[in-house]
């Protein structure tokens, strides 16, 4: 590992609650709780950070965290563009680019969702960036905009509605032993996975993240600083961030990316920088969170940064590979989206950790390089490969 | 200002696009998300490509086709409706002389 390698340091979370739970507290309670758990899981005093990172149009603003947490001096904020899970890997990127110019010594990247308070997310919004061209043929929800990518995907390569239901069984069965994950008691077989309801075809119910009110942190420093620290440290080996040649918002309404990636998420650019920057290949990887907001996108992500070929999630999916413990590449052993809590995607981040660390509650034996993705769909997206601690 | 994504020239002129729309991609919508949609509900959305006009597609909702005869691939004719006097979208049905 080289010594400008920036460090993972601290992990926190909230409670995860249902997006209409009443009793949740309001975003900006979510994120100052999950900052000062991953500062106290970092060793250090949450009045230290000095640097602020987000995405997904994070409406806690620094200075307001700032001005909740006591932070003494704010050196660094930044925000990641674009409206969806795209920038989770990408937050952690910025604060790894801070860390490593010396801009600011403790970055905080965080991501905090109550849609009972600031709005739902999947409503009809006329200030959409397509709204003119895809609104009025009843159009505007993610699950509607990405079920025709998938239904290509199935077209071109076979993809089935059983395959998509062996990558949310996996999800849920990891969940079953995380105590945090909003499905935990809740397992979910093929029968009852096929039973649920049509949301957009070929999308089911449990084909389709969850809506959560919760907030994950995750705090990067220097690799000098984090020998200093008491807690045990992640190298982030390699983080990008961007957007593919003709992608643009792609499969979130422009429809205008290139017909021989349109079956994809766009991110075959995006995987060749990022192993490129570590010197990796993805059969290095042993195991992966895979942002899912839909499992048949979740599945065009795993082709992208090849854990398996083109065309090929569906029986990679369907064979077992992704499912812990036997699995040959293990996928959300948190849980995801689909089953832990949808934390846009900063929980994956969380859980990679966990990984490199040898705390998960499905932890991969021996397992030393974690691939984390962002979400598939809205550009940019971004990912991360995490090393052991 | 558009310009042309290839060369960035700012000099752009309508063309007319061929008469060849098929669909790429399309959904079945079974939850209405807005009040206005309650009534059609389930409807589709479809992806309508042009392939003798390149880098072309539309949104649109096919009409006159039942969900399950929808397929990728399948022939269109283009139909304008008339949602209200000064809102009309291009729609699409199942071409005539099916060349599927
Ligand atoms: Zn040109």
């Amino acid at each position: 590992m080289k010594a400008d390698t920036p460090m993972i340091v601290g992990i926190g979370q909230s409670e995860y609650t249902k997006w209409n739970d009443p009793a949740h507290d309001s975003e900006l309670g979510l994120a100052c709780t999950a900052i000062m758990a991953a500062a106290a899981d970092a060793g250090i005093d949450v009045t230290h950070i000095d640097g602020i990172t987000s995405f997904g149009e994070d409406a806690n603003e620094p200075p307001l965290i700032q001005a909740a947490l006591g932070i003494e001096e704010l050196r660094m904020s930044a925000m990641l563009w674009s409206g969806g899970g795209g920038g989770s890997c990408g937050a952690v990127d910025l604060a790894a680019m801070a860390v490593k110019s010396g801009q600011a010594h403790y970055v905080v990247a965080m991501r905090s969702l109550a849609q009972g308070h600031a709005g739902r997310f999947g409503q009809y919004d006329p200030n959409w960036r397509h709204a003119s061209f895809i609104h009025p043929f009843g159009l505007f929800a993610a699950p509607q905009l990405l079920a025709l990518a998938v239904r290509r995907h199935m077209h071109e390569y076979g993809t089935t509605a059983e395959q998509m239901g062996a990558f949310a069984i996996a999800c849920r069965t990891h969940a079953q032993r995380n105590p945090a994950a909003i499905m935990r008691s809740r397992p979910m077989d093929m029968a009852s996975y096929l039973a649920s309801r049509m949301i957009a075809d070929p999308f089911r119910l449990f084909d389709c993240c969850l809506e959560t009110n919760g907030a994950c942190a995750v705090i990067v420093t220097s690799w000098e600083r984090a020998r200093d620290l008491p807690g045990v440290a992640v190298p982030i080996l390699s983080s990008v961030h961007g957007s593919s040649d003709g992608w643009s918002s792609g499969p979130l309404g422009s429809f205008n990316m290139p017909l021989e990636s349109f079956a994809s998420v766009g991110a075959a650019q995006l995987s060749e920088a990022l192993y490129g920057k570590a010197g990796l290949s993805p059969s290095d990887i042993d195991v992966a969170q895979i942002y899912d907001n839909f499992t048949g996108v979740a599945m065009m992500a795993m082709e992208d940064f090849g854990l398996c070929e083109r065309g090929g999630s569906g029986p990679f999916c369907a064979s077992g590979a992704i499912a812990w413990p036997n699995g040959e590449i293990p996928v959300n052993t948190h849980g995801g989206n689909l089953s832990e809590a949808y934390a846009h995607g900063l929980n994956h981040v969380v859980e990679g950790v966990r990984q490199m660390r040898g705390t998960s509650t499905c932890q991969v034996e021996n397992a030393a390089l974690c691939l984390v993705t962002g979400g598939p769909g809205p550009a940019p997206t971004s990912a991360l490969i995490l090393g052991r601690a | 200002m558009p310009v042309c994504a290839r060369c960035q020239s700012d000099s752009i002129a309508w063309v007319e696009a061929s008469d060849d729309p098929e669909i790429y991609s399309y959904t079945i919508i079974h939850q209405a998300n807005h009040e206005a949609l309650a009534d059609v509900t389930p409807y589709n959305a479809a992806i309508v490509i042009f392939p003798a006009t390149q880098s072309v597609r539309l949104v649109s909702n096919i009409i006159d086709c039942a969900p399950d005869d929808l397929a990728i691939g399948m022939q269109l004719s283009l139909v304008w409706e008339e949602v209200r006097p000064d809102f009309i979208v291009p729609r699409f049905r199942p071409s005539r002389d099916a060349r599927t």
